[in-house]
């Protein structure tokens, strides 16, 4: 067995911290990595690193209700055992909403006729692409599918496995938003946890719970300031925090109004020049140096 | 450890028995090692594909089967409790562990508890 | 008259909106913040909080000496969050989804129905703004019963009211999204911002609700997004250029429709529309 790769997972609490970009800047600038977005609800790290994608491979989570109207008498004792809303009347006999039923069985215990059957459910999709120099894995979850931790577990697991065969000593992965179920999948047995904070009150928020997530599993974590010169106090703030909770400041990208633009053109910051390309080359050369630790 | 005792390995791989593999709940299997009489077998632990819970689930098959005694590198929280509660021990050894070395060290008494 | 603010990513300017329609529809209107992982909509409107309750979900409870050890919870249970060691139960609290079947099934009656919180609903005043916050609990995983019930806990006169919602498409969304009359789509006119949009519109159309849109920092991208919208007849309500005004105001914690023209009249275009569509 080879030695483990070295796991980091970037965070931000919320969404638009520009933590996508900044994934993406590093996987181009570190080569031959294993990328995985674990933002498997809204995953777009794929926009931004080309490559050619694998075949989808289903995943399979949980079971969903099905009534059989042919069999179903109307009596309702099925909707008054859901807890969840996901039984209701249409046309004389009983339906599963299926984008609430949460497959607890309740309400095949409650039928008199056995007209409930289970099917297991398709949640979602992911899928291996070979990039230049590496590998990404990324998943589709459907709609209203709240296996989304474990879909990361897999597409992690995935990104081990590749890691593993092919030699490569660094897993970096685009972690979720929220301090949910999602996050404690992709947090799980990390090196190191890297918050995308902004200087705004909502962003000095989302990186103290994100920070109290990272101490509650026993992870280090460390802070990149982004946008840090949008508000010189609220850099100030975040740095103050940081101070208290002995948590390092890896970096500070500074705002770029170029930036926005080039990802709109699915473009990482990366051979624009500049002050944020110039952070960002730097982040990667800190985290490279802790990897070699 | 007496010889009375049934050791639960989890395994990487069901076909591959030579080795602890590197996680309890979601192990696919689990070989488990009567220490008195040596007889072994290997139970497949289907609450590895659980959605979530894969670690009660698990505790709960291997109890079941007459395990006393967990061997892994790392217990998730829930299996901790629920091995614990179900009056099993648990005992740390490395991800990749030989499983004859294990075996060796818990006749020996050697397995480092878990506390 | 309810309208959900949702997006299929964070950070495309939900919250910017949300309250900057509550501060356009004045005293009287109700914004509800849902998205309760990381609720930070009190952070631009400021509110006086005037109760503060926490929020339970069921979860069974032994009932000490009754468990004869028959192991019937455990086996129906879908979610493994019960397991029985001897006469003894143990619930994972974490893992239980509040379906009750464990207390249905077990025939000693040995289950009990008990309360377990998994967070705090705040309700308050902003200048007459009625103001709900769902918050959950750090380490609590299943964000549903809370988001249903913040929703549904505006006072029965406020109107509008305005529901922001957890980005993405998950379970959090739908049900934030479950209660609105219509669902406004916050994005951008970027790859990214359609690929987002996409998605929050096709949970949209699986729950059957109308939509419309308001495209942010319109300026930046591409046509694609509007011709994505038109192709598909989606309303296209305002367009809000980029200016780092608007980025300032809100990072010093204000209601953005305060200091922005274009952002006031994107608020005020966001009522007119369900006011013609709902009334």
């Amino acid at each position: 067995m080879t030695g483990d790769p070295t796991r980091i997972a970037v965070f931000s609490g919320k969404g638009g911290t520009g933590k996508t970009t900044l994934v993406a800047s590093l996987v181009r600038l570190a080569g031959r990595v294993v990328a995985v977005d674990c933002d498997v609800d809204a995953a777009n790290l794929a926009l931004l690193v080309p490559g050619e994608d694998g075949p989808p491979t289903p995943f399979v989570a949980g079971e969903k209700a099905r009534i059989d109207p042919d069999a179903c008498l109307g009596c309702g004792e099925c909707a008054d055992a859901c807890s969840f809303g996901a039984v209701v009347p249409d046309a004389g006999v009983y339906r599963v909403r299926q984008v609430f039923c949460e497959g607890c069985r309740a309400c095949g215990l409650a039928c008199p006729t056995g007209a409930i059957r289970y099917e297991p459910d398709t949640a979602g999709t992911w899928r291996v692409r070979r990039t230049p120099e590496g590998w990404l894995v990324h998943a589709r979850l459907g709609i209203a599918q709240d296996n989304s931790g474990k879909l990361v577990s897999e597409v992690r697991k995935a990104a081990d496995r590749i890691a593993a065969e092919e030699g490569i000593g660094l897993v970096l992965i685009d972690g979720p938003p929220g301090v949910g179920c999602p996050v404690h999948a992709a947090i799980g047995g990390v090196d190191l946890a890297l918050v995308v904070a902004e200087p705004t009150p909502a962003g000095h928020h989302d990186m103290e719970r994100m920070l109290e997530l990272a101490r509650h599993f026993d992870i280090p974590a460390a802070v990149l300031i982004n946008k840090h010169d949008l508000s010189p106090p609220g850099t100030r703030r975040i740095e103050e925090t940081c101070a208290r909770l002995g948590v390092p400041v890896l970096g500070r990208i500074p705002f770029d109004p170029a930036v926005p633009g080039r990802m709109a053109q699915g473009r990482t910051p990366l051979g624009g020049g500049g002050e944020v390309e110039r952070s960002i080359r730097e982040i990667h050369a800190a985290l490279a140096e802790r990897a070699a630790r | 450890m007496t010889t009375a005792e049934i050791l639960a390995i989890p395994l990487d791989a069901d076909d591959r028995q030579d080795r602890m593999g590197a996680r309890f709940g979601r192990a696919p299997a689990f070989l488990l090692v009567d220490l008195g009489s040596g007889a072994r077998r290997v139970v497949p632990n289907p609450g590895s594909r659980a959605d979530h819970g894969a670690g009660p689930a698990a505790a709960g098959i291997v109890a079941e089967e007459g395990a006393t005694v967990a061997v892994a590198p790392h217990f998730g929280e829930r299996a901790t409790e629920a091995l614990r509660a179900l009056g099993l021990r648990l005992a740390h050894a490395s991800a990749g562990a030989p499983v004859e070395e294990l075996i060796e060290a818990a006749r020996a008494g050697a397995l480092p508890a878990l506390r | 008259m309810r309208i959900a603010f949702a997006s299929g990513k964070g950070g495309t300017g939900k919250t910017m909106m949300a309250t900057s329609v509550a501060r356009v529809a004045g005293p009287g209107a109700a914004y509800v913040d849902a998205d309760v992982e990381e609720p930070n909509g009190h952070l631009f409107l400021h509110p006086t909080v005037e109760r503060e309750t926490r929020f339970a979900v069921d979860l069974p409870e032994p009932v000490p000496d009754r468990c004869d050890g028959c192991r019937l919870c455990q086996q129906h249970c879908a979610f493994h969050a019960i397991l029985v060691a001897g006469t003894r139960v143990l619930v994972f609290p974490e893992l239980c989804h509040s379906c009750d079947v464990c207390v249905d099934v077990c025939p000693r009656d040995a289950l009990a129905v008990g309360k377990m919180e998994t967070g705090t609903v705040r309700l308050g005043d902003a200048d007459g703004i009625f103001v709900v916050e769902g918050r959950l609990d750090v380490g609590q995983a299943r964000a549903t019963p809370l988001i249903g019930h913040v929703t549904r806990a505006a006072p029965p006169d406020a109107d509008p009211v305005l529901i922001d919602c957890p980005p993405g498409t998950s379970c959090a969304a739908v049900s934030s999204v479950e209660g609105a009359d219509l669902v406004v789509l916050v994005t951008e006119p970027t790859p990214f911002g359609l690929h987002d949009l996409e998605l929050a519109a096709e949970m949209c159309r699986e729950l059957g609700k109308p939509v419309a849109a308001v495209i942010n920092r319109a300026d930046l991208g591409d046509e694609a997004v509007r011709n994505w919208l038109a192709e598909r007849g989606i309303p296209l309500l305002a367009e809000i250029p980029f200016d780092r005004g608007i980025a300032e105001t809100y990072a010093a914690g204000g209601v953005v429709a305060d200091r922005s023209v274009a952002v006031r009249r994107a608020a005020e275009a966001v009522l007119a529309h369900a006011r013609r569509e709902l009334s």
